[in-house]
């Protein structure tokens, strides 16, 4: 799995590409937990590139997502296709994020 | 009555096996003329159910094999998983909470949770000593050649 990060505005963005399953998502979980380890408190993740997520991809931003708050960070997920949506819906998972639509939202959201 | 299209591939229960099943559903689906965009529900689901084996199979003595089945019956894709792992019925397995916050949120049970909300049919047998697990959802076929144009 490919993912870009990019640093935009004090927040890290990370992008990953392809399928967000249990082939793939231990690269992304080590790419998340290398950048909240290198001190970074302001996350979006982008999944514009991501075809897919099965519950593997979700347990990762669980983890993520609980460390940030108790961290007090912040955590902005966009470009959530339909179906990474509709994964994120039959979870329950659409209450526990900050969803913006764009990438430039979700930076501004989180730099807030 | 033609036979309905199948194809299998025999895996071990390992990272490699789920790599080679879901390589396979995708020639599976290429051959089928199925259209990309519809047959995500499906590859979650696999994942789902393959992940489970794997995880509960690590538990036993010896490495678990994975015999997976794809057929195009209809105008379904049905998975037929069989293993011979020790007995394990996920359909058994506590649905998840979805609906509370964040700090009480376990990953535990989201798997199957998704797997019988993306597909149409799920149903579970012990078969012998395998364990034979059969998922289908409808797609829609992927617009043929020769097909005129909406």
């Amino acid at each position: 799995m490919d993912i870009v990060q990019v640093a935009a505005d004090g927040a890290l963005v990370v992008a990953p590409a392809g399928r967000l399953d249990s082939t793939t998502s231990e690269t992304f979980e080590h790419a998340l937990a290398t950048a909240l380890d290198g001190g970074t408190r302001r996350l979006v993740i982008d999944f514009s590139g991501v075809s897919y997520i099965s519950s593997v991809g979700l347990r990762v931003l669980l983890v993520v997502a609980k460390r940030l708050k108790s961290d007090r960070g912040a955590l902005v997920l966009c470009g959530l296709g339909d179906a990474v949506r509709q994964v994120f819906d039959l979870a329950g998972f659409l209450p526990l994020f900050a969803v913006e639509p764009t990438r430039d939202q979700a930076v501004k959201r989180a730099a807030a | 009555m033609a036979a309905e299209p199948r194809l299998t591939a025999r895996v071990e229960a390992s990272p490699e096996g789920l790599r080679e099943a879901a390589a396979t559903l995708d020639r599976f689906e290429a051959a089928q003329g199925v259209d990309p965009e519809s047959a995500w529900p499906v590859h979650v689901a696999l994942d789902e159910v393959l992940s489970n084996v794997v995880r509960h199979g690590a538990a036993g003595p010896r490495a678990v094999l994975i015999e997976v089945t794809f057929a195009a019956i209809g105008d379904h894709l049905e998975v037929v998983v069989e293993d011979d792992g020790p007995a394990l019925n996920p359909l058994t397995l506590p649905a998840p909470d979805t609906a509370a916050p964040l700090e009480a949120r376990q990953p535990g049970g989201l798997g199957v949770h998704l797997v019988r909300n993306l597909m149409d049919r799920v149903s579970y047998t012990r078969d012998g000593d395998r364990n034979r697990l059969v998922f289908a959802r409808r797609l829609r076929p992927a617009r043929r050649p020769d097909a005129p144009k909406e």
